[in-house]
């Protein structure tokens, strides 16, 4: 009997020696090879010659019959994905913004900073573009198309979100090639001379002057005080503030390059103080204080995780920092459970 | 049982002769591997042919960084296992006997055995006793192979092997 596993692998190669060829097929192999290298020739050749006639053909059809939607043909459908392929490749931007910085927490504020500052975009309209949930690559191609269109952002989205980027283009009348071009050169130029520095806003939720950090609310990492930060006002525990940060390699910690206060009304932000009447996941029905009317207030995506949103339930009162939605009413970007201070002013 | 690469390179440029002497280095070791899963010598010298067409039409696409046996043996499992689909088939015991019977120098009983046992097993077990025991892949080959864990591999081994041994001492 076969017991361990050298008896079965000589076994197996004894018995496995005894078999052998009965003819030769190498000719045979070759003779195969060359008939397939011919078959795959013609192929070729045959597709050289009818693929542009049955593109032609399809392209015809489209014109005429709606076989790829109402508002496309074959071309769209072409310049769409060529416009998807430079789409995909913002990617390099984020990579080219983010990479030095390994901590991934870092990664939606410093998109955030560069379609404020190289797009001019307003911290309510980025927060517009960002609750519609969307890949920060779409993001930043939205951002591109506003400024070559001189186009509300939000109004573009809104449009890409009905159709597709080929509809969007035309709704703007801005060519494919002209959009594929202003991103190709938003790489370049983002490769040469990545943005370092990013903006980090909230309400500073901890602040301890020995250990010289501060943690803002909604921040996922502290921020450290260095020795030349600059301060345009006492940090106070409740205030908004607007931190230029820096990340540090050598340390890996994030450091506070200046503090400014930040009035998020002044931004177009609005406090809303009220007291929650009924939820449905992330829809909340609030009460307002000021008014004593009932509110409709929608939490954008990207506060959906914070884990305090399990904790609203009917009853609590909440701040919450919103933006007015034209279609779905506020939408909350930060919220505190408190009580409204006795001089509120919404 | 490894070739020259420097062969493999000239095999991959075109030269015929490089294929040659690649056809003879492994035209056995193939047409055995194929003979063990399907037990007819008329298909495993199909899946042979079958094997080399493949390997010198898809040389270019081989990483000469790499070993080649794991290569060539993810090839012939392919294409046996095409085959076997295709026939929807069982080990052909009979002829495995005739076979036997036929080969000169099969004396022992036990051989004749492990061939009846085989007959019996289940293909993917027949492919891992294969991998491990006659083309004498290493665990971590087999695994990427299978594109399964290194413990996965180990373990399914263990078990077919298992399965060939207590077929064997039931009979026995």
């Amino acid at each position: 009997m076969l017991n361990d596993e050298n008896d079965i692998r000589s076994s197996i190669h004894h018995i496995l020696d005894q078999i052998s060829l009965q003819e030769d097929h190498f000719s045979n192999i070759l003779h195969r090879m060359d008939s397939t290298k011919k078959t795959r020739s013609k192929q070729r050749s045959m597709i050289r010659i009818f693929a542009p006639v049955f593109l032609s053909l399809v392209l015809m059809v489209s014109l005429v019959f709606p076989v790829f939607g109402n508002e496309n043909n074959l071309l769209d459908v072409y310049q769409n994905y060529r416009i998807h392929q430079s789409v995909n490749q913002l990617d390099r931007i984020e990579e080219t913004l983010v990479g030095s910085q390994p901590n991934q927490d870092l990664r939606q504020f410093v998109i955030n900073t560069l379609l404020e500052k190289d797009f001019q975009l307003t911290p309510v309209q980025i927060q517009q573009i960002m609750a519609q949930n969307i890949a920060n690559r779409e993001m930043i191609a939205v951002a591109v198309l506003s400024r070559i269109s001189n186009q509300q952002p939000d109004l573009i989205m809104q449009q890409r979100k009905q159709s597709n980027w080929v509809s969007t283009l035309r709704k703007n009348r801005i060519p494919p090639s002209r959009m594929i071009q202003a991103m190709k050169s938003l790489i370049q130029e983002q490769e040469s001379k990545p943005l370092r520095v990013f903006l980090v806003r909230g309400m500073v939720e901890a602040y301890s002057p020995e250990t010289g950090s501060i943690m803002v609310d909604g921040v996922p990492f502290k921020i450290h005080l260095l020795q030349d930060t600059r301060f345009s006002s006492p940090i106070q525990i409740g205030m908004d503030v607007d931190i230029e940060a820096v990340y540090l390699p050598d340390t890996q910690k994030v450091g506070a390059l200046a503090i400014r206060s930040f009035d998020p009304r002044k931004a177009g932000f609005i406090t809303i103080f009220g007291t929650v009447v009924k939820r449905e996941r992330h829809i909340l029905r609030v009460s307002l204080h000021e008014s004593g009317q009932e509110e409709q207030i929608i939490l954008a995506p990207h506060i959906m995780h914070n884990p305090a949103n399990f904790l609203i339930k009917p009853g609590m009162q909440i701040r919450f920092v919103a933006f007015r939605d034209q279609q779905k009413g506020f939408i909350a970007i930060r919220f505190r459970p408190e009580n409204p201070p006795l001089n509120h002013k919404p | 049982m490894t070739i020259d690469k420097e062969i493999i390179a000239r095999a991959k440029e075109g030269d015929q002769k490089a294929m040659g002497e690649m056809y003879i280095h492994y035209k056995d070791y193939v047409l055995r591997s194929a003979w063990f899963i399907l037990g007819k010598q008329d298909e495993a010298e199909d899946v042979m042919e079958n094997v080399f067409l493949k390997v010198f039409t898809h040389l270019h696409t081989f990483n000469m960084e790499r070993d080649f046996k794991p290569w060539l043996s993810r090839i012939i499992l392919n294409e046996a296992r095409n085959l076997y689909s295709k026939r929807k088939g069982t080990f052909d015991n009979t002829e495995v006997f005739i076979d036997g019977a036929s080969v000169s120098g099969v004396s022992s009983e036990e051989k004749i055995d492990i061939r009846t046992h085989l007959a019996k097993m289940d293909y993917e077990s027949k492919e891992l006793i294969l991998m491990r025991y006659y083309q004498d892949l290493t665990l971590e080959e087999i695994a990427r192979i299978k594109k399964i864990t290194l413990t996965n591999a180990k373990v399914r081994i263990h078990r077919a092997l298992k399965k060939m041994k207590e077929s064997m001492n039931n009979n026995a």
